[in-house]
Formats: C-alpha cells, sequence, structure tokens
C-alpha cells in the first residue's frame, strides 16, 4: 500500500516537472514576441551639456536591450551606469551587465554573444589580430580608472607615529618572489623614514588572489615593469605562479573580499586589492615609490595624475592597444602613483541594427560625458580626464555611421 | 526495454540519464584539447601557470582525495554516534527536536559553513590541534601558519557539513529496524551495547550510502571549501597543515577569466571529468562493499 502511494507519488511529480519543462521549452522557442509598442516615440531625444555644448542622443524608436559583460571589477560602477540610464532614457535602453569576468566578456563578445566586453586589460595581440582579419569593425576605449592599494597588517607599526609603511615596486617584487622573508629586512628597513626598527623579526605573509582578475594582472604587469626577475621567473597575467607559496609564506583569497579579509585575519601579512576594498577595510595602505622618486598614497589627486600622463599615451580606439598596456603603469610625475588600472570596453562599430546603434552609441556618449562628473562615479573609481574622453567620443561617433 | 519505454516512470529515467550521458559525453570532449597538449603530464604534475600555458593538476586532485577521505573518516565516527543517539539513547519525546536540529544543519546555505570556518574553526584548529601537533609532526603534515586555513581545516569542516546528511540516513536506517527484532535481540540478553553494536551492523547499507553521499559532497563543495583550503598550488598536498586546493575550488577560482588562455578552459572540465571519475570509483568501492555479505 505504501510503495503504491509512492510510486503516485513519483509519477504526479515526473508529469508536473514534464509539464514545466514544456512550458519553458515553449516559452525559449517564442522569445522576442510582443514588442511594446512605442508609438510617437520615434526621435525622441536627450540632450546633454559637455565642454559648454549640447549634444543630442538619440534615442531608439523601441526599447533596446543592450547585453555586456565581462570585469567584475566595473560591475558596481556599470550598474549605477546602467539604472541611471535606464531611467534617463525612460526605459528604451536598458543596459543588462553580466559580471563573469574580464576574459569571459571579451571571448563572449568575440563569439558575438555580447554587445560590448568589458575588459580590466586590453585585447590581447594574438586576439586583436585574429579580430581584426576578419574585417569586423571594432573599437577599444577606457571608460574608467580605479587604482590598487598595497594593505599589510603589522600590529607594532603605528600610523600615528611612524607613519604609513613605505614600499617600494622592487621590494614588492622581492616579498613575492621569496627574497624577501622577513619584515626587519634590511631592503624594507632602509625604505622607512623612522621607525624602521620597529618592523619586526617575523616572516611575511604575502597574499594574493587565488581567482584569476584583472586586479592580478595590473599588479603583476607593475612587478614585471620594475623587477627583471618577476618578468623572467613570473611574467604577469589574470594567474601567475606564486613563487612565495612554494616557501609556504603566501596564501590565496578569492575575489578582493578574500584578500582583505585573510589580511584583517592574518597578523604579519600583506596583500593588493582594489582601492575601494582598501578604503573599506580599514586596513593601513603602503605608500609605494613612485618614478619620480616620491613615497605616495593612492587617492584621487595621485591617481588623477597618474591617469593625466596615461591618457598622453592612448593610442587611436581602432588600434592595438595591448602593446601599451605596459606603458600605462609606474608614470612619471611628481605625485603620480604606481599601480593605476584602466577599464576597456571592447564594442562594435556597427551592428546590423539601426536601433541598437542608436542605444549604444547614446549609452556610451552618455557614459563618457555625464556619466563621467562626480555624481555618477561610484567610490573607488576615478574619471578620466577629457583629452582622454575626447578621443574615445569621437570613436563612438563612428558607430552605426560606417 | 518496451516496458521501460512504455512505462510513465521509464521515460523519466530516460530523460534523468540521457542528461546525465550528455554531461559526461560534453566533458569528455571539453576535455580532449588539454589532454593532447599536455597527455599524463596534466595528471602528474603540480601547477597552473596560464602565462606558460602549463597545467598539471595532480595538487588539486590530490587535494581533494584528501579531504574527500579524512572528512568521510571523521564524518562517519560523528554521524554514527549522532545517529545512535538519537535513534537509540536520547528519549523519544526529545527526538523529534533532534532530528529537526540535524536536518536544519543539512539546510544551513555551504557559504554560511565557510564564513564560519574562515572566521572561527581555522584560528581554533590552528591555536589548538595544528601547532601542537606540528612540533612533533611537521615532517609529515607541514608546519602551519595563520589564520589555519589547510587542507585540514577544510576536511574538518567537510567532516561538519557532511554529517547532517549522513546521520539522517543512518538514523533512519536505525529507526527502520523492527521493534521484533530488536525485542529479540534484548530477549537473547544482549547488553544495551551490544544491541546498539548488532542494530549498527545491520543498517551497513545505510552507513556506506550516508558516507558515499557525505564523500561526493566533501569532494564537490565549492563555496566553503574555497573559503578555508587556502587556495594555493602546493605539490606536497598529502602535508595536510599546509594550504592547499581542491578541484572544485580552483574551478570556481579560475573559470571566470579562462576562456583569456588556450588550454584553461579545457584543463579545467579535465580537472572535473578526473573528479567525477573519482567519485565513480567510490560509488563502485561503496557498492561493493554493499554486494559484500
Amino acid at each position: 500500500m505504501v510503495s503504491m502511494n509512492i510510486s503516485k507519488l513519483i509519477l504526479i511529480s515526473s508529469i508536473l516537472i514534464l509539464f514545466i519543462v514544456g512550458i519553458s521549452v515553449f516559452y525559449m522557442s517564442q522569445t522576442n514576441i510582443n514588442p511594446i509598442q512605442q508609438e510617437g516615440r520615434a526621435g525622441y531625444t536627450i540632450t546633454i551639456v559637455y565642454d559648454g555644448q549640447s549634444i543630442s542622443l538619440d534615442l531608439p524608436s523601441t526599447p533596446i536591450v543592450i547585453i555586456g559583460g565581462g570585469s567584475t571589477f566595473v560591475n558596481p560602477q556599470m550598474q549605477a551606469w546602467a539604472t541611471k540610464f535606464r531611467d534617463l532614457s525612460k526605459g528604451l535602453v536598458t543596459v543588462n551587465y553580466q559580471s563573469i569576468g574580464s576574459g569571459a566578456g571579451v571571448a563572449k563578445w568575440k563569439s558575438q554573444a555580447l554587445d560590448f566586453g568589458a575588459s580590466d586589460i586590453p585585447l590581447p595581440k594574438d586576439i586583436y589580430s585574429e579580430i581584426k582579419g576578419t574585417g569586423r569593425q571594432f573599437i577599444q576605449i577606457p571608460i574608467v580608472a580605479g587604482a590598487i592599494a598595497v594593505i599589510y597588517n603589522l600590529p607594532e607599526w603605528d600610523e600615528a607615529k611612524c607613519g604609513n609603511l613605505r614600499l617600494s615596486g622592487e621590494v614588492l617584487a622581492d616579498i613575492y618572489l621569496g627574497n624577501i622573508i622577513k619584515w626587519n629586512d634590511p631592503k624594507i628597513v632602509s625604505l622607512q623614514d623612522k621607525c624602521g626598527d620597529l618592523l619586526p623579526d617575523s616572516p611575511i605573509i604575502g597574499i594574493h588572489r587565488s581567482d584569476g582578475s584583472g586586479t592580478t594582472a595590473a599588479f603583476t604587469l607593475y612587478l614585471a615593469l620594475v623587477s627583471d626577475e618577476w618578468k623572467n621567473s613570473v611574467g604577469w597575467g589574470y594567474t601567475v605562479e606564486w613563487p612565495r607559496d612554494q616557501l609556504g609564506y603566501g596564501l590565496g583569497g578569492k575575489g578582493n573580499e578574500g584578500v582583505t579579509q585573510k589580511v584583517v585575519s592574518t597578523p604579519y601579512s600583506i596583500g593588493y586589492v582594489e582601492l575601494a576594498y582598501a578604503l573599506k577595510s580599514k586596513l593601513p595602505v603602503a605608500e609605494l615609490l613612485n618614478k619620480a622618486g616620491n613615497f605616495v598614497l593612492p587617492n584621487a589627486t595621485t591617481i588623477s595624475e597618474a591617469v593625466k600622463y596615461a591618457s598622453k599615451k592612448f593610442p587611436d580606439p581602432a588600434d592595438d592597444w595591448s602593446i601599451i598596456a605596459d606603458k600605462l603603469l609606474y608614470l612619471e610625475g611628481e605625485l603620480s602613483y604606481p599601480i593605476v588600472t584602466y577599464v576597456y570596453l571592447v564594442l562594435d562599430l556597427d551592428y546590423n541594427d539601426d536601433n541598437k546603434n542608436k542605444a549604444i552609441k547614446a549609452f556610451l556618449t552618455w557614459i563618457l560625458t555625464e556619466g563621467q562628473k562626480s555624481e555618477n562615479i561610484v567610490e573607488g573609481y576615478i574619471a578620466l580626464p577629457k583629452e582622454a574622453l575626447d578621443i574615445a567620443l569621437k570613436a563612438v561617433e563612428k558607430i552605426g555611421s560606417s | 526495454m518496451s516496458r521501460l519505454i512504455e512505462h510513465p516512470l521509464g521515460i523519466v529515467m530516460l530523460l534523468v540519464i540521457s542528461i546525465i550521458s550528455v554531461m559526461i559525453i560534453f566533458l569528455i570532449i571539453q576535455s580532449i584539447p588539454i589532454l593532447l597538449y599536455r597527455g599524463l603530464e596534466f595528471l602528474t604534475t603540480s601547477s597552473w601557470n596560464p602565462v606558460k600555458e602549463e597545467y598539471g593538476i595532480l595538487f588539486a586532485l590530490g587535494g581533494s582525495v584528501v579531504v574527500g577521505l579524512i572528512s568521510v573518516a571523521l564524518g562517519a565516527v560523528l554521524s554514527i554516534s549522532l545517529a545512535v543517539f538519537v535513534a537509540e539513547i536520547s528519549p523519544v519525546r526529545l527526538r523529534s527536536i533532534f532530528v529537526t536540529l540535524n536536518d536544519i544543519g543539512a539546510a544551513v546555505p555551504t557559504v554560511i559553513y565557510g564564513l564560519w570556518g574562515l572566521i572561527y574553526l581555522a584560528p581554533f584548529l590552528y591555536d589548538y590541534v595544528m601547532a601542537p601537533l606540528s612540533t612533533f609532526l611537521s615532517n609529515v603534515l607541514g608546519v602551519p601558519s595563520r589564520p589555519g586555513t589547510s587542507i585540514f581545516t577544510a576536511s574538518v569542516l567537510m567532516a561538519i557539513m557532511i554529517v547532517p546528511f549522513s546521520s539522517a540516513i543512518i538514523r533512519e536506517g536505525l529507526l527502520s529496524i523492527p521493534t521484533h527484532l530488536r525485542e529479540a535481540i534484548i530477549s537473547i540478553g544482549a547488553t544495551k551495547w551490544e544491541l546498539i553494536w548488532i542494530q549498527v551492523k545491520m543498517v551497513k547499507n545505510y552507513i556506506i550510502g550516508g558516507l558515499l553521499i557525505g564523500f561526493g559532497r566533501a569532494v564537490g563543495e565549492t563555496v566553503a571549501v574555497a573559503m578555508v583550503v587556502g587556495n594555493v598550488i602546493q605539490p606536497e598536498f598529502y602535508k595536510i597543515f599546509l594550504p592547499g586546493y581542491t578541484v572544485s575550488s580552483l574551478i570556481a577560482d579560475q573559470y571566470q577569466n579562462a576562456e583569456a588562455y588556450t588550454y584553461m578552459v579545457s584543463a579545467l572540465f579535465a580537472a572535473s571529468l578526473f573528479i567525477f571519475i573519482v567519485g565513480l570509483l567510490a560509488n563502485m568501492v561503496g557498492l561493493s562493499m554493499v554486494r559484500r555479505k
């Protein structure tokens, strides 16, 4: 009797499952039906003022969903922009951004599964040439900047008395290479202005990202720039092999929050995270030696100074950006912060759909103008200077006109 | 065969089996490039260096198996004890409370276990288990470091996480033993402990089944393990006090940017294929233990 009931139960639930599967299959085959009628909305525009002149953004005549994805770093900023712009366009332009990682974003844009990709590093040379070879018209533009902060957990160190810990790129490379084991290494002591004798005789626990990330790519690129040994033995990328791990003095954390958490809970540790996470954690941030020989903290002044010098080196949006990736870090300028990162969008110049062209052009033009104003920039991100924005705007202008 | 297809349940079975087969075929197809490129080295070396496109997953596969085995060993002791306590020793009136508590343990999101493991369990194990033991066992088990994230910590956490599942299954087994059998055992003069021991032997199949589910969960768990295992490529994965990796936590860490590299996607699929094979082997061992009388 009991077994009868159970088999009935299984039968009913399997019919239910089949029913649900049937419904979802039906709906999957019915996508994009019933477009919302937007009578009278054709020709709807938004007018913005940029650099003293007004620009009018042509909006599509029907609601358009732009699908983008990539960099997890830019996700909060992109969501903020998307929300604001959906309201501004009265729902005509919705940006659906998927925070799937830079590598995946670029790959999915390349296979045309996404309208645009967002990446923490420019398109690699081989991918750039491959797409170029197919005759596809596309551009890369930087949309926002950020910085990587070096955080540390050093109980003996009193910031009020000694100031923030000072570090240089060479010393950071030596720490992560395993050449420097303890905090009281002469190389670290000699960088300090005062309190050098307070550095303890304890091993440094070097914390790094365990997941692949643009943060690691930028940080290791910086180490490769300042240290030949790092460049030759480790290299740079989303994920690298950390020599310090093999000594037992390295640990991985997942995501910026994982690294921050590990530094908080591990005395005598050091780590690198996006600036916003360092600020939130209340952990002390190290002053880094810049190219001009000054020790600088990451803040609006030092990052903007670095961005100013970097933006002079930006190539044309249609060109190969991979060759300048290593020229945008560790730049001249008295106050320049050495590890500044950029988020790049890759997008097509023609989407073979007039409305989609209009939607993407309007959204990007807005990002590069109004979107860069401080009220639209999320904490931890840095707006780009006008020179860089002008070049990008000119490139965006070409969308849909070819 | 025709009976299988005609019966409505046969269709459901076919659906489920075909989904699983498609998954396996998909895994195999995706794994081919890395296996052709690296050959056996993919299984026998320990490296994860996308910069040089060098992948060898011994460290992660080893970490997964070690975490699986230790957590099942610890979990077996804990879950059999708990099941016996609930089914035999606890007052019948309180039983439903214990059962509910146990089942709630199975419903807690794994990320909560992971967070608890990282903040409380790892430092606790470091202070009271790993640091004392490593003073004379460091050659075998490795020298632990703060905050205590290690393969051992992940194993203990997984043992705690699989107990609610395994003990629920074992408990149901114990409760399903007919009363007349229990009465018969008692009537021939068995003590309380003899009664428990005989019953535990009677539910051997439940125990194996419960622990197999536990093993699968320990090997497959991603979020909680990634938070406490240390996430370091550790060729000496058998030194359990050192931070390490499991295949699942490696995949969770690496899939986001995998497509930026030529072979990484394939390497991740191949790693999951091998972890699938490990699970299959564990099930075969379990089944053969069930069949052996």
